[in-house]
C-alpha cells in the first residue's frame, strides 16, 4: 500500500511541477518582473493569491516561473550526468584494465571532491549563471554515477549468461546492448531520480548563495535569499519558495523510491 | 597494515590530483588577474609591478610548483586583494568552523543512531514510521531552508536565540558565542542525520532479524537492551557514510555560515570567490580538500577498530 502511494504521490508532484514549468513559457498570472511600488508586501488576496514581494512583484508568478529554472536545471544536470556517467561506467567495466583504472580513479577523485567547492571553482572561472550551476551539478553527480554504474556493469559482465554469449561469438558491443544496458536500466532510472533531486537542491543552494541563476531570472533559491531579511514582518514571502523547493525534492525522491521498488523485485519482500 | 599504507597512498594521490585541478580551473579564468585586482584604468606599470610581486608573469607550471612547494612548507601565500597572510586568515576563521562542523557531526551521529534504532524496533508502530518519515522529509528540505525555518521559530517568533552573527571577541564571550552556535549546529546536524538515519535503521533491522537478537529477547532483555549490544555494529556503517559525506558536510558548513552570517571559513571562501581573490581561494581550497582527506583517513581507521572484520 505504502509503496504504491509513494510512486503515485511522487509522480503526481513531479507532474504538477512539470506542468507549472512548461506552462510558464506561455502564461503566468502576471509578468513576474513587473514592479509595482504601490503594492509592496501585499498579503494573499484574490488578485495575488501568494501576495506580492518587497518590489510589489506577484509572488505566484515568480514561483511559477521559478519552477522552470529549477526543473530545467535539474533535468539538464541529471541528463548530462546520466549520459556521461553511465557511458563512462560501461566503458570502464568492458574495457582493458588500464582504461578501467583511469576512469575509476578520476571518478573517485571527483566523488571525494566537495561538490560545492567544485561549484565555487566553476563559478569563479565562468561567473555565476544557470549554465555554470548545471555544469557543476552534472560533474558532481555524474562522478558517482560513473562509480556505481561501473560496479553494476562489472557484476553483469561476470555473469554466466555473458560468458555464454561470448562463447557464442557475441561482440562486446552487442553484449553491452543486449545484456548490460538492459540489466542496468532499473539502477540507472533510480540514479537519475537521485541525481535530479540533488540537482534541485544544488541549484537552489547555488542561487541562494548568489552563485546560480542571475537576476532577473526568477529562481526559488534567490527568492528565498532576497526575502530572508523580511522574515520578521513578512514570513510568508520566505515560506513560498521554501515550500516549493522542499515539495519538489520530496516528490522526486518519492518517485525514485517508488520506481526502485517497482523495478527491483528483490526489494518487494523486504520489511 | 598494508591497508593503512594503501589508504594513505590514495589520500595523497587524491590531494595531489585536487591541487592540479584547483590550480588549473582557477588559472583558466577569463580575464587577467592583475587587471581584476587593480581595475581596468590601472597603468601598465602598476599592472606589471603587481604581476612581478605575485609572480604572475612566470609560466603556469613554475607558479604551480612554487605554490605547492610553499604550501608543503606551511606558507600559503598572501591574499591578492588585501595582501594578508592566507594562513593567518584561515586560522582566524577556525574557531567558528571547527566547532560548527565537529559539534554537528557528533550530534548527527548520536541522533541518527538513536532514531535509526528506534524506528527499527518500532517499525510497525506509529512512532517508528513517523521517525523514518521525518528522516525522508529531512532529506528533501535543503540546508538553507532548514536554517531559515529555525531562525523563524527560534529567533523571530520566540527570540530565544540570535538570528545570526558571532561575537567579535569570539569565544572570549563564551555564553554569547555558545548561543549563536546553537542554531547553526542544529541546522547542519539535521541535514546530516537525515542521511545517516537510513543506514542506522537498515543495519539495526538486520540485527533485529538475527538469532542473537532473538536469543537476547528470549532471555528477557528489553528490545532496547538487546539492540544496545549491537551498537558497534550499527555505528560502523554510520561512520563509513559520515566519512563519505564529509564533502557534503563541508558544503553544508558553507551554506550554514552564509545563512547565519558566521565569520567562518565557508563564508570567507564564498566572498573570496566573488572578489576573485585567486591566490587566497586556491590555498583555502587546498587546505579544505586536504582536511577532508585526513579526516576521512582517521574515520576509516577508527572504523577498522570497531569492526575487525573490515580489515581482514
Amino acid at each position: 500500500m505504502m509503496r504504491h502511494r509513494s510512486l503515485t504521490v511522487g509522480a503526481a508532484i513531479c507532474a504538477t511541477m512539470f506542468v507549472l514549468a512548461a506552462s510558464s513559457n506561455v502564461w503566468t498570472p502576471y509578468d513576474p518582473l513587473t514592479i509595482d511600488a504601490t503594492a509592496t508586501f501585499a498579503g494573499p488576496s484574490v488578485q495575488h493569491p501568494f501576495g506580492t514581494d518587497q518590489l510589489g512583484r506577484d509572488v505566484l508568478s515568480n514561483i511559477w516561473q521559478g519552477a522552470r529554472t529549477s526543473l530545467v536545471a535539474a533535468a539538464l544536470a541529471a541528463l548530462l550526468a546520466m549520459l556521461f556517467g553511465a557511458s563512462a561506467g560501461i566503458v570502464a567495466a568492458t574495457s582493458r584494465r588500464w582504461v578501467d583504472d583511469i576512469i575509476v580513479t578520476v571518478g573517485t577523485v571527483f566523488v571525494a571532491f566537495p561538490a560545492l567547492l567544485l561549484g565555487l571553482l566553476v563559478v569563479a572561472a565562468r561567473g555565476p549563471s544557470t549554465t555554470s550551476s548545471v555544469l557543476t551539478i552534472a560533474i558532481a553527480t555524474g562522478a558517482s554515477v560513473v562509480v556505481v554504474t561501473r560496479s553494476d556493469a562489472a557484476d553483469i559482465m561476470r555473469a554466466n549468461y555473458v560468458t555464454a554469449a561470448r562463447y557464442c561469438g557475441a561482440s562486446t558491443w552487442s553484449i553491452v546492448k543486449r545484456h548490460v544496458a538492459r540489466n542496468l536500466l532499473s539502477s540507472l532510472v533510480v540514479q537519475a531520480t537521485g541525481a535530479a533531486s540533488i540537482a534541485v537542491v544544488a541549484e537552489s543552494t547555488l542561487s541562494y548563495l548568489g552563485l546560480g541563476a542571475v537576476p532577473p531570472t526568477p529562481s526559488w533559491g534567490r527568492m528565498l535569499a532576497s526575502t530572508q531579511q523580511y522574515l520578521l514582518v513578512h514570513p510568508l514571502l520566505t515560506l513560498w519558495p521554501a515550500l516549493f523547493i522542499s515539495v519538489t525534492v520530496l516528490g522526486i525522491s518519492l518517485l525514485g523510491d517508488g520506481l526502485r521498488e517497482r523495478l527491483d523485485p528483490s526489494l518487494r519482500t523486504q520489511l | 597494515m598494508s591497508g593503512v599504507a594503501r589508504r594513505l597512498g590514495s589520500a595523497l594521490a587524491g590531494v595531489f590530483a585536487s591541487t592540479v585541478f584547483v590550480f588549473a580551473v582557477l588559472r583558466v579564468l577569463p580575464g587577467d588577474i592583475a587587471t581584476a585586482r587593480l581595475g581596468t584604468d590601472a597603468t601598465p606599470e602598476a599592472l606589471s609591478a603587481l604581476r612581478e610581486q605575485y609572480g604572475l608573469n612566470r609560466s603556469l607550471f613554475v607558479q604551480y610548483i612554487d605554490w605547492l612547494g610553499d604550501a608543503l612548507r606551511g606558507d600559503l601565500g598572501s591574499s591578492l586583494m588585501t595582501g594578508d597572510s592566507v594562513r593567518s586568515e584561515i586560522f582566524s576563521r577556525l574557531d567558528v568552523t571547527v566547532p560548527l562542523v565537529a559539534l554537528s557531526s557528533l550530534l548527527a551521529v548520536l541522533v541518527a543512531m538513536r532514531v535509526g534504532q528506534h524506528s527499527a524496533i518500532r517499525r510497525r508502530k506509529i512512532s517508528g514510521l513517523l521517525a523514518s518519515a521525518l528522516a525522508q522529509v529531512g532529506l528533501a528540505v535543503p540546508t538553507f531552508v532548514v536554517g531559515v525555518g529555525l531562525i523563524f521559530v527560534f529567533a523571530v517568533q520566540t527570540r530565544l536565540l540570535p538570528a545570526g552573527g558571532f561575537p567579535t571577541d569570539g569565544w572570549g564571550r563564551f555564553f554569547d558565542a555558545t548561543r549563536s552556535m546553537v542554531l547553526p549546529v542544529l541546522t547542519l546536524s539535521l541535514a546530516q542525520s537525515a542521511i545517516l538515519v537510513r543506514f542506522a535503521r537498515s543495519q539495526s533491522l538486520d540485527f533485529v532479524a538475527s538469532d542473537a537478537y532473538r536469543t537476547a529477547r528470549a532471555a528477557g532483555r528489553t528490545a532496547d537492551q538487546a539492540l544496545s549490544t549491537a551498537t558497534r555494529l550499527v555505528l560502523s556503517p554510520v561512520l563509513t557514510v559520515t566519512a563519505l559525506q564529509l564533502s557534503t558536510l563541508l558544503t553544508g558548513a558553507v551554506v550554514v555560515e552564509t545563512v547565519f552570517a558566521l565569520p567562518g571559513l565557508g563564508s570567507m571562501t564564498v566572498r573570496d570567490i566573488a572578489n576573485r581573490d585567486v591566490t587566497k581561494v586556491q590555498s583555502t581550497l587546498l587546505v579544505l580538500v586536504a582536511t577532508v582527506f585526513v579526516i576521512r583517513l582517521v574515520i576509516e581507521s577508527v572504523n577498522d577498530r570497531l569492526d575487525p572484520r573490515r580489515s581482514a
